[in-house]
């Protein structure tokens, strides 16, 4: 009896322990997952100040100028796809976010933010559009942007760029000894190509294009080289004849499927099923994502960030897309009570803000949230 | 000397401490771009050493406090519960 109280303290901590922090924390990811406007419009005005206010090289402090030059590119690039992605959920917003999508595009057409990818060419991405090769990095993730404002807005002043970086990719993709478009000077990276085949497959959908061979045509060579057949994952990097270069991570592939899935939405849930097996853990209520699958002993990098008891800060953060296109809302609630855990939100007066992911974390978050559902057939 | 003993008391001063220093360690990241380095892998140890401090806080603040704090809500009015009935058996 004398221990009774204690005992039964013991039981309703543990108890409380595996409710009420993941219920806390992820109490936001019920309108998260519905497209809730309000407060998607609370992340989006903290990324617009962000946009607003002109980032530097300094703001990005990676100690390697190719990575910061990466991140504040990925930050541009992320901003305007989560802006396009809301303004296509709720069309009232493209008068009012618009102008900081362009904005976005501008940023990403000038000199100091394309450095980073001109510098590793020794060449101008836009210049060598005819005749060139690789850029697969630079080009396909712009013009996922350039694609998804044309789909907002069909007559702007970039359906030009639209048309001619498509034209390029396609280019590159159809003459390229392994279906991949380089990322730098002999790397091909099965992530970047993501980017590329969706930005392909938007432009077909916005300009009424018929590239359903071509994109079979790619879909069976990318199946081939870039899936890993053991794990069903993403391989992160591939040599010149289409042999494994970088094993298949979690940062890799669920990024991978947040692009795929508008060109391959089958292949992109196949790949979302492979981590959800492969890489995906609960505890206590909250969602994590390992960057290799289990029993892999590689350490983190640049790509899957710090990297703790094996669950890479990257590709969970990435997998909240998969977890919104897929309509999974069991994964989606534990990641992102750990993106809340792991980001600490706070309400300030541009809007929310998660503190500890600093310019690129916010916006990889908010595009990531603001994810477009699969389209039922 | 008497000697310390630890009571319900001190971990209900401790999950108050925990929430204050959440809130100190937050406005210290919130003013800092400390964070930032942490996820490109570049920092010093004073920063790693910081950043540690304000994972385990947050975990403390956001899993541990919410739990002992239901805890002591079943723990403490049981025990005077107990004790009083033990001790005026009628």
């Amino acid at each position: 009896m004398k221990y009774f109280p204690i005992l039964l303290a013991g039981v309703v901590f543990l108890l409380c322990l595996c409710t009420i922090p993941a219920w806390w924390c992820g109490r936001h990811a019920q309108p998260w997952f519905q497209g809730d406007q309000m407060i998607q419009k609370q992340l989006a005005d903290a990324i617009v100040q962000q946009t607003n206010r002109e980032l530097a090289l300094s703001d990005f402090p990676t100690g390697e100028k190719l990575f910061a030059g990466e991140w504040m590119f990925g930050t541009y690039m992320m901003n305007g796809i989560g802006l396009c992605q809301m303004c296509i959920q709720h069309p009232e917003e493209i008068s009012t976010y618009s102008p900081v999508i362009e904005q976005c595009i501008r940023q990403l057409l000038s000199d100091r933010v394309r450095e980073f990818d001109t510098r590793s060419w020794h060449n101008n991405a836009l210049t060598s559009l005819e005749n060139g090769r690789g850029h697969a990095a630079y080009l396909g993730y712009f013009n996922v942007l350039l694609g998804l404002y044309r789909q907002i807005k069909p007559a702007n002043e970039f359906s030009l760029l639209n048309d001619q970086i498509t034209a390029a990719l396609i280019e590159r993709t159809t003459h390229s000894p392994n279906s991949l478009i380089e990322t730098y000077p002999n790397e091909w990276y099965a992530v970047d190509n993501c980017p590329v085949i969706a930005s392909i497959a938007i432009h077909g959908r916005v300009t009424n294009k018929d590239y359903s061979a071509l994109l079979q045509k790619i879909e069976d060579n990318f199946t081939k080289t870039c899936v890993d057949p053991k794990t069903g994952l993403l391989i992160q990097s591939i040599n010149a004849d289409g042999t494994e270069r970088v094993c298949a991570r979690g940062s890799g592939s669920s990024l991978g499927i947040f692009f795929l899935h508008y060109a391959y939405p089958e292949l992109g849930r196949n790949i979302y099923s492979a981590i959800k097996k492969e890489l995906a853990t609960n505890v206590i209520g909250f969602g994590l994502i390992r960057e290799y699958p289990r029993g892999s002993k590689i350490r983190g990098d640049i790509d899957s960030g710090p990297i703790l008891f094996g669950f890479g800060f990257s590709a969970t953060g990435f997998s909240i897309s998969g977890a919104r296109i897929y309509g999974d809302y069991t994964l989606f609630s534990r990641l992102y009570a750990c993106a809340y855990l792991s980001g600490a939100p706070i309400n300030t007066q541009k809007g929310i803000e998660f503190v500890t992911a600093g310019p690129l974390g916010n916006a990889i978050l908010f595009a990531m949230l603001t994810a477009p559902k699969e389209e039922k057939p | 000397m008497k000697a310390f003993k630890f009571t319900p008391l001190h971990l209900f001063a401790q999950c108050i401490l925990v929430i204050l220093m959440h809130g100190i360690l937050l406005q210290i990241m919130v003013h800092s771009r400390i964070i930032e380095k942490l996820m490109s892998l570049n920092f010093s140890w004073w920063e790693l050493l910081l950043i540690m401090a304000f994972v385990i806080i947050r975990i403390a603040n956001y899993l541990m406090v919410p739990a002992t704090l239901a805890g002591l809500a079943v723990y403490l009015p049981l025990r005077y519960f107990l004790k009083k009935n033990s001790s005026n058996p009628l």
